[in-house]
């Protein structure tokens, strides 16, 4: 079975091209905040003349308002969030997330053990002993903090 | 009249594939078609079609309150996409559920008209459009076209000559 050719098109690419990422963005949350509010209908159970009726609204306005085409005012975004029960419009701040860096150098005083490799150090009985505490330790810690 | 089903690789996405009609005697889609004609006269209004066909095939899917439904015969899928206000340029579209649309040509509609029959070009836009989705159904009927199991795209024999019927 064969799917469609992925075709591009020039004159496609080129008024894309011309797109600035403001227009795009625009476009982009009008269709979102339409989606989410024809969501919010279904989710309670309402068709659009629910929602028409509750905002006495006419019925042809909500379809509008779903086309995605629409310029909301803020109170009729709010007036439906109050209806629907659902968030369209965020107020509050997100708080930022903080990053936290910590520097951690751990250094010890060992006896010279003089391994001849790395494997003979692990191997070394009198180091595995000083590494997990037979022997007192000496750790230098430090941190800095920063956001 | 010659053509296949192409799958527009730009404005296709996560949430929908686009397609449009290729007339293999033009060497262009139909939606290229209709960008060439209007660029000129509604530039600002094809920018907001495009943007929104790519927030369709990319964040929301087809949904149906995107469309102007019922400008075919019952069931044909044939729709437009809504009106920008105060535009009145007419792209003529058929979709399958939220997943694939096949974006065909328009034009301008007058205010001064109420039905497209009024228009002579929007007219044979729209009955193209029309004829494109009864010879798809027939292909499906005749299990000659496919959806694929994701539902987002054809498969088959996409290739159509009418030539061949008549």
């Amino acid at each position: 079975m064969s799917k469609a050719e992925a075709y591009n098109s020039s004159i496609i690419d080129e008024i894309f091209d011309s797109i600035t990422p403001d227009e795009d963005d625009k476009i982009r949350k009008r269709m979102l905040l339409a989606a989410r509010i024809d969501i919010g209908i279904k989710a309670k159970g309402w068709k659009k003349k629910d929602l028409a009726e509750a905002l006495k609204k006419r019925r042809s306005e909500i379809t509008r308002w779903l086309s995605g085409t629409h310029n909301f005012n803020t109170d009729t975004l709010f007036d439906i969030e109050r209806v629907l029960n659902i968030g369209l419009v965020t107020l509050k701040d997100v708080p930022k997330e903080q990053v936290i860096k910590f520097h951690l150098v751990v250094s010890e005083k060992v006896a010279s053990a003089n391994p001849t490799s790395y494997s003979d150090t692990l191997n070394d009985k009198s180091l595995i002993d000083l590494y997990y505490g037979k022997k007192s330790k000496s750790f230098a810690v430090s941190n800095n903090c920063s956001n | 009249m010659r053509y296949r089903l192409v799958n527009i690789n730009k404005l296709s996405g996560y949430e929908a594939s686009l397609y449009s009609i290729y007339l293999e005697d033009e060497q262009r889609t139909l939606f290229e078609r209709f960008l060439e004609e209007n660029k000129n006269s509604f530039k600002s209004e094809l920018t907001n079609i495009l943007l929104r066909l790519n927030t369709i095939g990319h964040d929301t899917g087809a949904r149906k309150q995107f469309f102007r439904s019922d400008e075919g015969k019952p069931g044909d899928g044939v729709c437009a996409l809504s009106d920008i206000p105060k535009s009145n340029l007419r792209l003529y579209c058929i979709r399958y559920g939220s997943l694939i649309v096949i974006l065909g040509g328009g034009g301008f509609k007058s205010k001064s008209i109420r039905a497209l029959q009024e228009d002579k070009k929007l007219e044979k836009e729209n009955y193209l459009m029309r004829q494109i989705s009864l010879d798809i159904r027939k292909r499906m009927a005749d299990k000659e076209i496919f959806f694929t199991d994701d539902y987002k795209d054809f498969e088959g024999d996409l290739n159509f000559n009418n030539e061949d019927d008549e």
